[in-house]
């Protein structure tokens, strides 16, 4: 450091070397409508493993009527997953009116959303994924298929799964309402 | 063709796909912005904003992002992320706090977004009330070293908790108590009192006495 701006760490810090920086507004509407591209195509496949579910159970209907009301549950409980994983689970982006929100209330209104998340991920997506599979199961059991000898083992790695992703949300939800409660402080 | 049955009908293919568009309308609105730029060749309200925002603190959102990331490609799309926020932001602009108040808060919920997503695989943060006070141990001339003392204030700024973080950041920018308050959204007074923490801080790291520190 120089003599005159020795131990001035405001200096030092605004005298750093700056790095390159495209700042063009041409450059930032590109990177805008890559982005906006990119959502699209995470859109479209996520689009096209509905349409994916609605086929295989709509062929399964047809092919075996007998299991209609199973594939009926089944069909909607995976329905309601998705839907859910493609309107809950989205990262945390600052929002477009980010300017109108200090800092405190940005992080705030994040963890809250993350805590809302952690406490209720097994309700939006583990049930309903339970649920569709015990309909499977269950249906294979009613129309002759394998018995409870491959339905049981199959149910209870699918609760065993439910069980740790339940435990791991708590723990994850109780850490986030320490931090808010920190936030809460400030 | 494939019959499908009447619990799976389109009413609730409909449902479905009403609630696929959740997500959609900033990103269709975002379109239609670039399609309307596209049709005429004057510069928008929102792009002249950017332009001065960026011609008076793109340095400073520079510095900014060195202080959330200390990987070189992360800090560009960082950078580029929160270029692309405070552009995108600037449309709802209405002046109701300074242009500089504004890029800052766009710039830092950007920067504290990333920082969340990645909070589970970074070291543990601590508040500036935690932060050692005591002085370096080394040789006092290598202290002086402009790039080893850069090095040590980011890593300093890197061990804190956001809003401590913030606050440090943007006392560094010379930003005074009342306007690091209404970026942060933290009381005049708690500034205040963070403030005096950091200058102790950074007073017992850097010099030998706090006289040194503006």
């Amino acid at each position: 450091m120089s003599g005159e701006d020795r131990g001035d760490v405001k200096a030092l810090w605004q005298r750093q070397q700056e790095e390159p920086q495209d700042v063009a507004v041409a450059s930032v509407r590109r990177r805008a409508l890559t982005i906006e591209a990119t959502a699209r195509r995470r859109s479209l496949v996520f689009r096209l493993s509905i349409v994916n579910n609605v086929a295989i159970c709509a062929a399964l209907a047809w092919l075996r009527p007998e299991t209609r009301p199973f594939v009926a549950v089944f069909f909607l409980a995976v329905s309601l997953a998705q839907t859910e994983a493609l309107t809950r689970n989205t990262p945390v982006t600052a929002p477009s009116d980010a300017g109108l929100m200090t800092s405190l209330a940005f992080l705030r209104a994040s963890l809250e959303r993350e805590r809302a998340f952690a406490a209720r991920a097994w309700l939006w997506f583990l049930l309903p994924a339970a649920i569709g599979e015990l309909a499977l199961f269950a249906g294979m059991w009613a129309t002759g298929g394998p018995g409870l000898r491959v339905a049981l083992p199959l149910a209870a790695t699918v609760l065993a799964i439910f069980g740790f992703v339940l435990v791991r949300s708590r723990q994850r939800g109780r850490l986030l309402q320490n931090q808010l409660d920190e936030l809460g402080k400030a | 063709m494939i019959a499908i049955p009447p619990a799976l009908g389109r009413s609730s293919l409909i449902a479905i796909s009403r609630l696929l568009d959740v997500r959609e309308p900033r990103l269709w609105r975002l379109s239609s912005q670039c399609i309307t730029h596209s049709k005429g060749d004057t510069l928008s309200k929102q792009d002249d904003l950017y332009a001065d925002a960026v011609a008076a603190y793109g340095s400073a959102l520079g510095r900014l992002a060195r202080g959330y990331e200390v990987d070189g490609e992360r800090r560009r799309d960082l950078l580029q992320d929160i270029h692309l926020a405070l552009w995108q932001s600037l449309d709802r602009f209405d002046g109701r706090c300074s242009l500089r108040t504004w890029a800052y808060r766009v710039a830092h919920n950007v920067a504290i977004s990333k920082v969340i997503r990645r909070r589970t695989r970074k070291p543990k943060l601590v508040g500036v009330d935690e932060l050692d006070l005591r002085t370096e141990s080394g040789d006092r001339e290598e202290q002086f070293d402009r790039a080893r003392a850069a090095a040590r204030l980011l890593a300093i700024i890197h061990e804190l908790k956001p809003l401590d973080r913030q606050v440090m950041l943007l006392y560094l920018e010379d930003l005074d108590a009342l306007e690091i308050a209404e970026v942060t959204g933290l009381s005049a007074v708690n500034v205040a009192t963070k403030v005096h923490r950091i200058k102790k801080v950074l007073a017992a790291r850097f010099l030998e006495g706090a006289s040194h520190v503006r």
